[in-house]
Formats: structure tokens, sequence, C-alpha cells
């Protein structure tokens, strides 16, 4: 017997009709309050998603590990419910749940809005402007939470086997209908949707035990499940949980082997001038080897934005918003791919980008290329929000400026990227940087630290006297004495001390590195 | 409130155990981080602070604008290698800057009776922060209300900005780090403006960075790092009149230090990773909350001058709601910049974890 599951809106009849069809089917009614609450109580932050829908898309864009998390947690619950086959659910669109178990039979229920104005308007002692208002902004909810959980329209019909409307059906002959509808062969579990559904259920759980374990909860994994054997997927940039992820699902039921795979991913290198031999174009590649990624270069060229032309447009025209596209060479944008036919080379000056292009070619490891000039919004906007790169690299831009604009320009331009994208984003310059913290440095801070120390000694173990030295006596001279005291002595014990803190912090960075670098090669040992 | 037990050569200085100490060492802590993430900090929050101590005014003063010199020193020079600091702008601001602190030592040392023997008086704490109050209730909602309007994207608005690049007096004056070009006479008018608010309530960073962002339309993080750099000489030339008078307690000088110079790097590290507006977020919520702080002691003074006839007695519950809404004020803008800066700080470590692994 099938699977149902009933997708409603609010007021529609479908709670009535859910329970009226799992009496005459003999089986079990799970609705989607109940599966709210299951997550809750298992620590799945669901009002911290359901909150995040009235906000940006941006704001939860960045909440795909919670999203993953819960879908994982009800998945699992929906499928230790239907194990048996015997389930009717109402909510929103469960089936998007099991999109490939074909014994599902997907129900809609519709009515008429007025008479869900109406039954809100009793429900909740409401005038008819504000329960109207209050169904449609929770339909409005609804469709936002689908298109979020699934990307779907939950209005479609083609994501329904039937759509029911129960106003004018009524419950008991909507629910008769359906249970004729369920023993059509179409809807029989078949062995192979049974495999799926297994599949499902254990890819769910697994999922969910990765994303609820604080060793692995931080990592964008994917997870499938092929006949008890689960595939994790993970970002190269967290290879750290290699090892994890057996011990996180050690003595899952069902679980018959563990495969790891590095995510295929992209790295977006951003430059001005490219250099084939330069040091970063070197470290990128190092860092797309191991990560098995493409890299795609962007040239970018600062410039002003052009004023608008407020006499040949208006001043609509000026106003409205002028979206930044790529300007693309003529000579490639496809990753390597020679034409047969003949072309002589345009003549620009390129910046070394087609000398890179062809080193990134020969590595295998190119992902195309592309320029950009403008603003940095414009930047901005150029980069392809749906590629997920892993990986966002700034090298050296701004150089028509002086070296202190250009060091403010692109630590701006960072903080712009890094706020703006998913990927993390970091200067060419980190990729690889060592700190160094050696025995110069620690004399240094030896030096200073006790400077430091002996000029506070020598001012609080004599106080009064101190005081009296700078209070001064009514004379010229004696005043003189106090103001020199203190302008000697305020910047040398500022410079002493803020120097010491400065170096202990230096300490303390190189402290962290190295121990990043003493992970990074045990994890090579453990590996080989 | 701690008694004021110490007089040298007519001067009250106050006792210091170890818990005042400690109270010091933390308005240096919040004082540092703030003035590294948005330029100023230190003397809104220690003058007020050292007073609620029981630190006479003119004594806060002076030893908060002597602190400042060494405080600024450093942070000028973490914010220099950012890329911060327009040396130009700010020694073109401090010409004017200094005539205005001269003029504000001056008031405040002979109008309000701050000679030898004479160190602070109602009078001049009702001064101090009346001019407190009125003028950074006016800086903090013109900064507020700028960045929470409109579009997260936007920068400070910039009308005033291009108001003010219209007035073409000569000399006019380009500012290469900065990137702008100003009348020689606008930057006058600021620089005098910002150096009298540091010479009587020891506030000029709260004066000269909102002006530079909006009057001279320079990125918030060259206004931050300028500021510095100019706060540097206000405060040696600040140290030096105080000294002169006598008004400095250089022992809670060195105990600031030892909280600022440690949050000055933080602040200064905050103005690279986190976003733009937050900093004039963060700046206009703790300007407010301290002009709340300042107005609450008002009262106190009042009464002391006879102006209010109240009892005596409130004058404790009046000193504490004001140091409460103080420290209220600092906390919550360091708990801010430390969140955002360490969540900064992570997701770096993150990313650098990763590659540090590949390279091994």
């Amino acid at each position: 017997m099938p699977i149902v599951t009933i997708s409603r809106g609010s007021r529609s009849g479908a709670k009535e009709l859910a329970e009226c069809l799992a009496a005459k089917l003999g089986y079990n009614c799970l609705s989607r309050e109940e599966l709210s609450d299951y997550a809750i109580e298992q620590g799945v932050p669901v009002g911290k998603l359901q909150t995040a829908m009235v906000k940006p898309p941006r704001v939860y864009r960045r909440m795909g590990k919670e999203r993953d998390l819960y879908m994982a947690c009800v998945t699992a619950h929906l499928c230790e419910a239907a194990q048996d086959g015997k389930l009717v659910y109402h909510g929103h669109a469960a089936h998007l749940y099991l999109p490939d178990v074909t014994h599902v039979l997907r129900v809609r229920v519709v009515s008429h809005k007025e008479f869900r104005i109406r039954q809100e308007m009793v429900r909740l002692n409401l005038s008819r402007e504000k329960a109207k208002e209050y169904i449609e902004n929770v339909d409005q909810d609804r469709a936002k939470w689908v298109r979020f959980l699934f990307g779907v329209n939950w209005d479609d019909p083609h994501l329904y086997d039937i759509t029911v409307n129960v106003q004018s059906m009524g419950a008991e002959n909507a629910a008769s209908a359906l249970c004729a509808m369920a023993e059509l062969p179409n809807f029989k579990p078949t062995p192979a949707s049974v495999q799926a559904f297994g599949n499902r259920w254990l890819a769910a759980r697994a999922r969910f035990r990765l994303g609820i374990d604080k060793r692995t909860a931080h990592v964008d994994l994917h997870v499938r499940a092929d006949d008890g054997v689960v595939t994790v997927t993970y970002p190269p940039q967290n290879s750290e949980i290699l090892p994890l992820v057996p011990e996180v699902l050690a003595d899952l039921d069902g679980l018959k082997g563990i495969e790891c795979a590095i995510a295929q991913t992209n790295i977006l290198w951003i430059q001005e001038a490219c250099d084939p031999a330069s040091d970063a174009c070197t470290n990128i590649l190092e860092v797309a080897r191991k990560w098995d990624a493409a890299v795609e270069l962007m040239r970018y060229v600062p410039k002003e934005e052009e004023e608008p032309d407020l006499l040949a447009g208006g001043a609509e025209e000026a106003a409205a918003p002028r979206p930044a596209t790529p300007v693309t060479l003529d000579v490639r944008r496809n990753g390597g791919i020679e034409d047969d036919t003949d072309r002589p080379e345009p003549e620009q000056e390129d910046e070394g980008l087609s000398a890179t292009l062809d080193r990134l070619v020969q590595t295998g490891r190119s992902g195309g290329v592309s320029l950009v000039s403008g603003s940095p919004r414009r930047l901005l906007s150029a980069i392809d929000r749906r590629i997920e790169y892993s990986l966002v690299v700034l090298g050296d831009v701004f150089l028509g400026k002086s070296s202190q604009v250009r060091t403010r320009l692109q630590s701006e331009l960072l903080g712009l990227l890094t706020d703006n994208l998913d990927a993390p984003v970091i200067d060419a310059a980190d990729l690889k940087t060592e700190l160094r913290f050696g025995w110069k440095q620690a004399l240094r801070l030896m030096a200073f630290l006790i400077l430091a120390a002996a000029l506070y000694l020598g001012v609080f173990a004599n106080q009064n006297q101190v005081l009296y030295w700078i209070v001064g006596g009514d004379s010229a001279l004696s005043r003189a004495v106090g103001v020199v005291l203190v302008v000697v002595l305020v910047p040398v014990l500022a410079y002493a001390y803020g120097t010491s803190v400065r170096l202990l912090m230096r300490g303390a960075g190189a402290l962290v590195d190295a121990r990043h670098r003493r992970r990074g090669r045990e994890n090579k040992r453990s590996q080989a | 409130m701690l008694a004021v037990t110490q007089m040298i050569d007519g001067h009250t200085f106050i006792h210091l155990d170890w818990f005042s100490a400690f109270q010091v060492v933390c308005l240096g802590v919040i004082g540092g981080t703030l003035s590294g993430f948005i330029g100023s900090g230190g003397a809104f929050f220690m003058t007020p602070g050292m007073m609620n101590l029981g630190v006479p005014g003119a004594v806060a003063v002076g030893t908060n604008i002597t602190h400042k010199f060494g405080k600024a020193l450093m942070g000028s020079r973490a914010h220099g290698e950012m890329g911060h600091v327009d040396r130009l702008l700010g020694l073109s601001l401090l010409v004017t800057a200094a005539v205005g602190i001269h003029l504000a030592v001056w008031i405040n040392t002979s109008v309000f009776g701050v000679e030898k023997g004479q160190s602070g008086s109602p009078a001049g704490d009702l001064y101090i922060s009346l001019v407190f109050v009125g003028v950074l209730s006016i800086v903090s909602v013109m900064i507020l209300r700028d960045a929470l309007r409109g579009r997260e994207e936007e920068g400070p608005n910039t009308k005033l900005a291009e108001r003010f690049s219209k007035i073409r007096i000569p000399p006019m004056l380009y500012f290469r780090v900065a990137d702008v070009r100003v009348s020689g006479w606008v930057v006058g008018a600021v620089g005098l403006a910002t150096g009298y608010l540091a010479g009587t309530i020891g506030v000029g960073g709260f004066i000269g960075v909102p002006a530079m962002i909006y009057v001279f339309g320079i990125p918030t993080a060259v206004a931050a790092g300028t500021e510095l750099y100019l706060a540097m000489f206000m405060g040696a030339w600040g140290a030096i009149n105080y000294a002169w008078q006598g008004s400095v307690d250089i022992r809670l000088t060195m105990l600031l230090y030892l909280g600022s110079l440690t949050g000055i790097y933080i602040g200064a590290y905050g103005t690279k990773v986190v976003n733009e507006k937050m900093i004039r977020v963060v700046t206009g919520l703790i300007i407010l909350l301290c002009v709340f702080s300042r107005a609450i002691a008002i009262p106190m003074y009042l009464g002391k001058l006879g102006y209010l006839d109240f009892d005596r007695g409130w004058d404790p519950y009046f000193n504490s709601a004001s140091k409460a809404f103080l420290f209220i004020s600092g906390i919550s803008g360091v708990l801010v910049i430390l969140y955002s800066v360490t969540k900064a700080y992570l997701r770096r470590q993150r990313v650098q974890a990763s590659l540090a692994a590949i390279q091994g």
C-alpha cells in the first residue's frame, strides 16, 4: 500500500481528510507540526530557520547547514513512521522528502479562499480584512518555506498526483476516492521503490548524525546511500573530518560500508595584472591540485564609475541600477579548448592574462577566464553566484594607486567580498604565509617587558615622590621638570609595553599556525 | 566612589588600592579597544569613568589626554601599516587643533578655578558635562540615523561632503591617502572645533572622526586611523599643558596603558575584518549611551551649585546610575567589537588551517 502525503494550506480541510483517510485505511496519521516538534526535541534550530524566512534571501541562503540538518531529521522520522508503508502525512509537500520513492500518493488539498477566510474569522475572531491578510501571510510563509527547503513552487500542480477540493466533496467522499486510488498498481511498492525508500532513510539518518555531532557539524556535507553503503562528499578545505566520519557513523543501523569523496569544486582568482611565474600563481595551482579544483581567472581592472549623463537619459535613467556584466576575451573563455580555425591574436594588452591562462590549461586546472572593469560593486555583481566556489583568492589589484591607498582599498575589497560571498575569501599573500617567531623576536619581547616592568615598579613603589615631582612647586623650573618627566615617561612606557603586547600576539599567532601545519602533516601521514 | 585621601602641594589625587587599580585597567581595555576600532573612544569613556571613581574633573581630563598621547602613538602605528593614516591630513588638522586645546585649557583652568590648590569644582564639572551632553547627543543621533538608513550596501551619506567639496576657497589641499580635495579653511575650522572639545571634555575624536567621514568624505577606516595620528600630537600638547598645571595623575595613565595597549591592537585588527557600517553603528550607540550617563550626573552638579534643591543624600544614586550607564555603553560596545572580531578571526583561521594543512 502506498504512503499518502497530503499537502495543505490553512483551513483547507486537509487535517480532517487525513484523519478520515487514515481511519479508513488503518494507517497511522502524522502531521507537519509533529515533525517540527520532533526536530526541535532533537536539537534542530527550527525557530531560527523559520525566523530567517522573513529576512532577505542573502540571510537565509547562509543557513544551508541548518536546512540540511532539518531535512535530514524530518526525513529520518518520516521514514521511520512510514517503514511499513502505512502512513498518511499532512503538511507542506512532504513527498518532496522522498523524491525517488514511487509508492507515494501525492495529494494536494484546496478550498475556496472565501471559505478559508470565513473559517479564520470564526476561529480567531477577526474582521474579514484581518482574516484575509492572515490567510495571505500564512500562504506566503508556507510558499517561502517550501522554496527554501526544496527550491520549488508548492502550488505547481505537476508536483502532485491529484488535487482535491474538500470543501465541495466533503472529507468522507474525498477519503473514499483516495482509498480507491491507493489501490491502483501505479502506487504499489516495488522492489526498486522499497530500496529507494531504504536508501533515503539510511542517508537521512547518517546526515543527521553528522550534522548533530560537534566534530562534523560545521562542514557542508552531501550524503547518499546505496544498498547500505553511505557515501559522504565533503569540501576539500575540510579534509580534517576524514577520520571522524567512520567514528560518528559507527553502529548506525543498516550501515554496511562508508565511502568518503572530495567534492568537485572551483577556485576564483581575482587579479589585475597576471604573471604565470608569480608566487601567487604557483601557490594557487598547488591548492587546486590538492583539492582537485578548477581555477577560474577573473581579471579585474578598477575604474571609477562614470557619471550618468543626465541630459541624454534623464534623471530616471540615471537612477536606474546598472548591473555589471563580465566582458570576455575574444580569444578564450572555454577553459583552453582550441578552435580549428586560425585567427590572428587580437592586439590588446592583456597584462599577462593569456600567458597565465596557458599555464592553467597546461596543468589541467583551467576553469575559464573573464575580464571585469569598474567599481568593486561591479566586480561583486559580475561573480556568478550559482557557482559554488570553495575559495576566492584576491590577488594584487588597484596597482595604479600608491602603496598605502592600495593596502587600504585591497582590504576594503576583501571585506566587501567576504561579506557578500558564501565562499571563504583570502588575500593571495595569505596563501603561503608562515608566521615566524624566532629568537630575535623573543629577545626583543624580553627586553621590552623588562623595561616596562621596571618603569611600573619604579613609579608605583614611589607614588608620592613621583606625584610631587609632576605637580612641582611654584617655580617655573619645578613645573618644567614635571612636564619633562611626563613627556618622556609616557611615550617610552607606551612604546615598551605596546611593543611587548604586539610581539606576544605575534607569538600566539605563530603557535596557532605551527599547530595547523603539524595537523596537516599528521593528516597527510594518516592518508598515506 | 573612593575617598580622596592625598593632597600634594594643593592638588588632590585619589588613593589607589587593588580594586580601584583593576577598575582603571578595565577602563583602559574598553577605551583602547574602542579607540582602535572607531578611532576614538578613550576620552568619552575614560574621562567620565575616572570622574566616577572620584578623580577631580580637570585631573581626569589631564590624565586621559596624557594617556591618549601614548595610546595614539601605538594605535596610529598599527593603523599606518594597514594604509589607514593620512599624515598630511592629520598634520593639517593639528595646527588649528592646537589652538583649540590651548583655548580650552585656559578656560578650564582660569574660568573654573583649576589653579594650584583648586583641582576641580562643581562649576567645572557642570560645564564639562553640559558641553559633553550637548555636543555628543547631536553627533550620535546623526551617525545612527545615517548608519541605520536604507540598504546595507551603501556607505556613509556623502551629501555634506559634496557640499563642502564645492567650497573652493584657496588653499585647496589634496590628501593622497584619503584621496579627497578640501579647502584649507574647512580643514582649519574642523581642527579648531576638535581641539577645543579635546581640551574641554577630553573628547576630540567623536567630533574629528564623524567630521572626516561626513564633512571631508573620507573612508571610515582612514578617518579612524588619521584621528589616532592626530590624537598623538594633541595628546602630547595636552599632556604638556596639563602637566604644567599639575593636573596629571601619572599612576592612572600607566594603569590605563595596561589595558588600552592590548585593546587597541584588537580594535585596529577589527577595522580590517569587520563591515564598515558596523563601525559607524557601534560608534553611534556608544556615544549615545555615554550621553545618558553624563546627563544623569548633571542634576548632582546643579544641586551642589544651588540651582536645584534636593536632598544631597541622592548624590550617590545619581553617581551610581551614571556609572552604570557608562559601563553598559563601554562594555556592550567592546562586546560587540570582540564578537565581530572573533567571528571574523575564526573564519579566517578555518581557511588558514585548511591551507596550512596542504602546505604541511
